[in-house]
């Protein structure tokens, strides 16, 4: 029997009816219902319930279809049907696998969606009673509760607690610790020693051990605590090397990376002065609310003049630098999948909120509703970020000239000119030259033989016009583009004036990377000659021409001369033919001499226009090789041409369009909605400035908190890259806000904040252990001494060479020079770059996503594909295995060795202790230079075993940690 | 004003790395799955019984062509040349005209299931095979299908798969990697599909060779011809100043985990050698698996190890081969050669599992990102196609001699029974005894899983 549905599909006009009103389909509710019991039921029944019901193990994306109640409140995507628009109704998108792909195990016959359609088109009749769902009522955001969570209310600087031990706060902020520790009863660790204190700070401050000399200095400054101290500290923060110590704990926050990762692992060529500007902002203490604009709005700041200009723009990197799927072929999806890497890493870096999680629902820990991950998605969507393709389906992204010295510009603005004037007058001479070429060729053909150009040839298949080689005959070559071998040719048929023996010539521009065997026949008088030409060689007439042979061709169109692509492998290239007749025995016609005179003109005509295009080739060669730096470049983030709000994508999904929301902010932070209403720009800048407004309750505690988790091994707030509800809570939250504050009051200056921790006492405390406190607070959340830290990875390779006297502490550029654009190649003869001999501290090591230095990933390095606030702490075999075997630490080791005093005459206890100085900033006790001795004696004190133990040093925990 | 460590203790775990007179012998390392602190992490699973202990994973990097070697379509035969009558996907550069496997199909076993003459050995097989005709995919190019493959995701940085079994169910020997990847693809994601992402460094992949090669079939780092007794020394006198430093600092799980990793480290030094030395196989064997020739002889290498890992007790083993199975254009050439260099070898892999009673409880899989396009690239080539592929399991408690699901009548788009990416990781899971909704892992505000929400356990194809 035919399908009850069907019948009413029969004609078109019926169904533009229905698509009209659902009237004429079904007279009553009777008939409704009958269809909805004969055919909808069952079928949902059959094919919807394993998942979307009541009896549903787990309700699969919050919908249920058991009930009506369940498909008009609907599951993660809204309401599943709209009664009467089957084109709106997620649903039936949902069965014709638009969108999901339901049911999984294999799409509905069309019958059995024609059925659903006609059921929503007529109004989508459910008697079927009962609530939605439990499960997939949804709850909206209850807005003043969650505004009194701890992190959405203002930071509120309180004054220093009273404490008992009064003497032993140096800074207000040892108030705030000593009165937790008071309260527990508890009492914090002593003092750490200089020595151990000295080491602390200098490697926290600049990322390097402190040197022998400034031990020594340390040691003997007699003046006050403080004031030595302070010398210290004020040493390390004036030095280049503290920029690039925390230049580098921003770049983790900002995924830094000097090459694409990802599926097309290309190279960042320019990203490096993005590391630059960061290192450099450290060092020149830029007030962090203007470092935060210049990385979001750089490019639309005002500025004085144009360093100020390239800076800023340089500074826009940090929203271009991510890992993007450059492949992806389906470019919107692959636009949305970049504006939310960018938004993610807003989000965690500035705010601290993990917004990355409300792109396919509303965020179900904290309060951020889908339509304010899209109202912030507008944005970075109005923002141009990628641009054009490095080749078929794989985009390339934005680069942006920075601006140069007037000079330069006008120096680059008249080559430009000078360049487009002799390119002109090229072009003209070279037309010259074509019409003399072609009027010689036309009036001595029986002298100089007859030229046909690939425009005159027969051509089947596709082939592609092209002068990338650049010479050739004509305007241009054709190729076969390397594809459709067997089914590509190009015939050139002369049109002979006589009869005779003819030398055939080919012309085509041999290089690499072309067929070594192209079957070219001649089809001549006696029947037809078949060769291979070999077009990777250049030809051996005028690099253009070479001889095919000479041949008997009748007059006319007799003859001709067929090259294709059969059996090739490589790229084919046609060009012309040239048909030269073999004067003795050709017949000697009655040329007049009129016409030979002509033919002498132009002869020289021709000669002339080749030496003209020559000299202007000349030219313009050398005008290049003179020609002016051009202005460097940089991956600067730009505003889009079309500046526009974004669509929700439902469950995340770009096809899956839902409403459109207004550029905005957060609205957990905003009393009132917050809005752009600018439409001449992304809204960027707006965000920047919401952003570090100082009513942001986010933006200073949550560099605050980064800064005390790098000089202390753990945030005061733990989780530094998430203050959501799913983070840990302050364990000092009166701290937390009183430095918030005064960093704001303070300008935003970061080494201020860092002097003033670091000139604590707090920070100050030993490593001490106390059983005691260790059974009640095993963490050391109240700070009842100072956490023993691990050395990050840079510190440890950088200490090496430090202590090898080899490192290198100048900085470079362009770190990608030399490398391929794609630095990691997808195919099997992958040769891959990967700098890891370079003696450079570790910040300007070339960061190539995927191909790290194995000494980075092996000890911890943050991935540089994701924000890393706080890095994971591994203790695994592979670190072992790298400090044990590696040529780069033996190599360091040897290196110490040389460095070490050889004069046989001192004792070994001499030259260790140095070596310990070096290593572990103090001396060694009597019982490790008795052990060191044994270990040399054992091996005959032979330079290896010293190179053995120099290692073994390098291995320790305590050279790899902080006491 | 402090008291020194008041608490008297037994003899514990922290005492006997502080004191150099104990060996480390009797001490359960589970360094491998240390965190920070060295202790232990608690290991998720297994959730119910398994039905495989391992995984190897036999990687066709680049896609090769379902209706050319497994999914055998007549009616693609008889309209060689004709229109594709329905839409092909979009953004391929195939045009929609339809070319015919230049290769002959055939029935084998007593299932009776095609396999093309590009696969004798692994036809002999095939009873023992669950031939997935109706797999499909996210990612139309070879970057989103790779790290989809993988990891379960097209364009996030999430864990791999391998990386999740070891979450989930730790070691099997301690003194190895749970995850060995072996010749792993270096682009296409590179580290990404062997990675742990945001789950403990110690779950990633250790990797031997890369890009389709062995190599010099070597762990990085691992002390190889150094003379371990001299080695031994040296590390005697390092942890002799780890203890100290320990003892100085009286209580610190981050230098005892690092006290405790040397030693692993050292018997690592001592194990995985053996297990990666090929020429302990008898010549009978490596004339099985082809390693005599020049063909056969990369892949065959790759086959033995990950059978010797396997063996040994390593969870999650991976074979890639190189990014060779990509023939946009000359197909017959390329698929020839890939065919001859993998058949041989797997052929072999089965055989010689299945002889050491492992294939019972080794779940072996294999396939590529993708499939190819029915329709014609060039005269002579096959377009990228998730829409629609063969993968095939064999072992592990899946049944054999079966095929399951089914493309339409052109082998291009799934359209029964469908199997999605993410049901064959939900499936891989299941068989390790582990439940895909269940190992979860905390992270940046949310609950992680291999699957995401998607997934279903492909019961029809289990024994």
């Amino acid at each position: 029997m035919e399908p009850f549905a069907l019948r009413y599909f029969r004609s078109t006009a019926l169904l533009v009816l229905g698509l009209l009103s659902a009237g004429p389909l079904f007279a009553d509710d009777a008939q409704r219902a009958e269809f909805f019991e004969s055919k909808v039921r069952p079928l949902l029944v059959e094919h919807c319930y394993e998942c979307h019901s009541a009896e549903s193990e787990e309700l699969k994306g919050g919908l249920a279809v058991d009930t009506k109640a369940g498909w008009v409140v609907g599951g993660d995507s809204g309401p599943a049907i709209v009664p009467g628009k089957p084109d709106e109704s997620p649903l039936i998108d949902a069965v014709k696998y638009l969108t999901f792909e339901m049911p999984p195990q294999g799409k509905l016959s069309d019958a059995e969606i024609e059925i659903l359609e006609t059921w929503v088109r007529t109004g989508a009749y459910d008697p079927r009673q009962g609530d939605a769902n439990v499960k997939t009522v949804r709850k909206g955001y209850d807005w003043s509760t969650a505004r009194d969570f701890w992190a959405f209310q203002l930071p509120e600087s309180s004054g220093p607690p009273t404490v008992a031990n009064a003497d032993w706060p140096r800074d207000d902020l040892d108030h705030f610790v000593l009165a937790r520790l008071e309260a527990e009863g508890m009492h914090p660790a002593p003092d750490a020693d200089r020595r151990t204190w000295l080491r602390r700070v200098t490697f926290d401050l600049t990322g390097l051990p402190p040197t022998i000399k400034e031990q020594q200095a340390f040691l003997a400054d007699s003046s006050s605590e403080a004031v030595a101290k302070a010398t210290v500290v004020d040493r390390l923060l004036a030095s280049p090397q503290y920029g690039v110590r925390w230049g580098r704990h921003w770049l983790d926050v900002a995924r830094y990376a000097d090459s694409n990762g990802s599926d097309f692992n290309a190279s960042f060529y320019n990203a490096w002065r993005y590391r630059d500007y960061v290192i450099n902002a450290f060092n020149a203490d830029k007030p962090y609310d203007q470092f935060v604009r210049e990385q979001l709005a750089g490019d639309l700041l005002p500025y004085a003049d144009r360093h100020q200009r390239a800076e800023q723009l340089t500074a826009t990197t940090f929203l271009n630098i991510g890992a993007k799927m450059l492949s992806e072929r389906d470019k919107k999806k692959l636009q949305m999948d970049v504006v939310d890497e960018q938004l993610d890493t807003v989000g965690k870096t500035f705010l601290g909120l993990t917004l990355g999680c409300a792109r396919c629902h509303d965020h179900k820990f904290d309060p951020i509703p889908t339509a304010d991950y899209y109202a912030l998605a507008g944005i970075f969507k109005s923002t141009v970020t990628l641009e054009g393709e490095s080749q078929q389906y794989v985009s390339a992204w934005k680069e942006t000239s920075l601006p140069v010295s007037p000079e330069h510009a006008e120096a680059l603005k008249r080559h430009r000119e000078s360049v487009a004037a002799i390119k002109s007058k090229l072009d003209a001479a070279k037309k010259t030259l074509a019409k003399a070429e072609k009027a010689l060729g036309r009036l001595s053909s029986s002298y100089e033989g007859i030229i046909v150009d690939n425009t005159e040839a027969k051509v089947v298949g596709d082939w592609k016009e092209s002068k990338f080689s650049p010479n050739y005959v004509g305007d241009g070559y054709i190729h076969d583009e390397k594809t459709g071998q067997g089914t590509k040719s190009v015939t050139w048929t002369p049109n002979l004036p006589h009869a005779g023996r003819y030398e055939v010539r080919i012309a085509y521009a041999g290089s690499s990377g072309r067929d070594d065997a192209v079957p070219v026949s001649i089809h001549h008088a006696n029947g037809v000659k078949e060769l291979k030409l070999n077009q990777t060689k250049v030809a051996s007439i005028d690099s253009l021409f070479e001889p095919l042979g000479t041949f008997e061709f009748p007059a006319g169109k007799q003859g001709s001369v067929t090259i294709s692509n059969t059996g090739t492998t490589d790229y084919v290239i046609a060009d012309a033919v040239q048909f030269i007749p073999v004067k003795k025995q050709t017949v000697a016609s009655a040329e007049s001499s009129k016409a030979s005179k002509e033919t002498a003109q132009l002869r020289e005509q021709v000669k002339s226009a080749q030496t003209t295009v020559k000299t202007i080739e000349n030219e313009l060669k050398e005008l290049e090789k003179n020609a002016p730096a051009s202005a460097p470049l940089v991956m600067a983030a730009r505003e889009a041409p079309q500046i526009d709000d974004c669509n929700i994508c439902i469950r995340g999904e770009v096809k899956n369009q839902g409403k459109k929301v207004q550029r905005g902010f957060l609205q957990v932070l905003d009393s009132e909605p917050c809005h752009i209403e600018n439409s001449d720009q992304s809204g960027r800048l707006e965000l920047a400035d919401w952003i570090v407004r100082p009513d942001n309750p986010l933006t200073a505690r949550v560099i605050v908190n980064r800064v005390w988790h790098h000089l202390f091994g753990a945030g005061l707030v733990r989780t530094v890259d998430n203050f959501g509800h799913l983070g840990e809570t302050p364990t000092h939250p009166e701290l937390l806000d009183t430095l918030a504050v005064d960093f704001v009051e303070n300008g935003w200056s970061l080494k201020q904040l860092i002097r003033r921790i670091v000139m604590s006492r707090t920070y100050a405390m030993s490593t001490e252990f106390y059983a005691e406190y260790a059974e009640t607070d095993p963490n050391n959340r109240l700070l009842w001494r100072a956490n023993r830290k691990r050395l990050q990875a840079e510190a440890i390779r950088d200490a090496m060479l430090l202590v090898s006297d080899e490192l290198d502490l100048t900085p470079n550029e362009a770190p990608m020079k030399g490398f391929r654009y794609l630095v990691v190649n997808n195919s099997s003869q992958s040769a891959s770059g990967s700098k890891d001999d370079s003696l450079r501290r570790s910040a300007y090591l070339p960061i190539i996503r995927n191909q790290l230095p194995t000494i980075l990933t092996t000890f911890d390095f943050a991935d540089p594909d994701v924000v890393v606030g706080k890095r994971s702490l591994t203790n695994v075999p592979a670190q072992a295995l790298y400090l044990l075997n590696s040529p780069f630490v033996t190599s360091r080791a040897e290196a110490t060795v040389q460095t070490l005093n050889q004069d046989k005459n001192l004792s070994t206890t001499d030259r260790l202790i140095p070596l310990y100085q070096k290593v572990y900033g103090r001396t060694p006790t009597t019982y490790e230079v008795e052990q060191a001795e044994q270990f040399l004696a054992d091996q005959s004190d032979a330079p290896e075993a010293w190179t053995q133990l120099v290692q073994a040093l390098f291995a320790t925990t305590e050279f790899r940690m902080l006491d | 004003m402090r008291s020194q460590n008041p608490i008297a203790t037994p003899l514990t775990r922290r005492q006997l790395l502080q004191s150099s007179a104990c060996g480390f012998g009797y001490l359960a390392f589970a360094g491998m799955a240390a965190d920070a602190a060295g202790k232990t992490s608690s290991i998720p699973g297994p959730h119910h019984a398994p039905r495989a202990k391992r995984v190897i994973f036999l990687f066709m990097h680049g896609g090769p062509s379902q209706v050319d070697l497994f999914d055998y379509k007549p009616r693609l035969q008889a309209d060689d040349g004709k229109n594709l009558p329905f839409d092909p996907a979009p953004n391929i550069s195939a045009k929609p005209k339809l070319m015919k496997s230049p290769w002959k199909f055939d029935r084998h076993g007593e299932s009776g299931l095609w396999v093309s003459e590009l696969m004798p050995n692994v036809a002999k097989h095939v009873d023992d095979l669950c031939v997935v005709r109706s797999m499909h995919s996210r990612g139309q190019s070879h970057g989103q299908a790779v790290c989809m493959l993988h990891t379960g995701t097209d364009n996030f940085v999430r864990p791999s798969v391998g990386a999740w079994v070891s979450y989930g169910l730790g070691a099997e020997n301690q003194n190895l990697p749970a995850f060995i990847s072996i010749s792993p693809p270096s682009g296409h994601g590179g580290p990404r599909n062997y990675g742990s992402a945001f789950l403990p460094a110690a779950h990633q992949a250790t990797t031997i060779g890369s890009s389709g090669r062995l190599g010099s079939g070597n762990i990085e780092n691992l002390a190889g011809s150094k003379d371990l007794a001299a080695q031994r020394k040296q590390l005697d006198l390092l942890q002799s100043l780890n203890r100290n430093h320990l003892n100085r600092s009286v209580q610190d799980e981050q230098i005892e985990g690092a006290i405790e990793s040397f030693e692993l480290a050292f018997r690592m030094q001592q194990t995985a050698p053996d297990v990666l030395d090929l020429s302990q196989e008898p010549k009978s064997i490596q004339d099985l698996y082809g390693v005599d020739q020049k063909e056969t002889s990369n892949f065959a290498k790759q086959c033995i190890l990950a059978r010797r890992c396997a063996e040994a007790g390593v969870r999650y083993i991976q074979v890639s081969t190189g990014n060779v199975w990509d023939q946009h254009g000359g197909l017959r050439k390329g698929h020839t050669r890939n065919s001859l260099a993998v058949d041989q070898p797997i052929a072999a892999l089965l055989a010689d599992l299945k002889a050491r009673g492992l294939l019972d409880d080794t779940l072996v899989v294999w396939g590529g990102e993708f499939g190819r396009t029915p329709i014609a690239q060039g005269n002579d080539g096959r377009d990228h196609n998730p829409q629609g592929f063969t993968m095939w399991l064999a072992g592990g408690g899946v049944k054999g001699g079966m095929a399951y699901g089914e493309t339409d009548d052109y082998g291009y788009y799934a359209v029964e029974n469908r199997v999605h990416m993410h049901d064959l990781h939900a499936t891989i899971l299941h068989q390790l005894g582990l439940n895909h909704e269940q190992l979860t892992y905390r992270y940046s505000g949310r609950d992680f899983r291999l699957t995401d929400v998607y997934g279903n356990v492909v019961h029809d194809i289990l024994a």
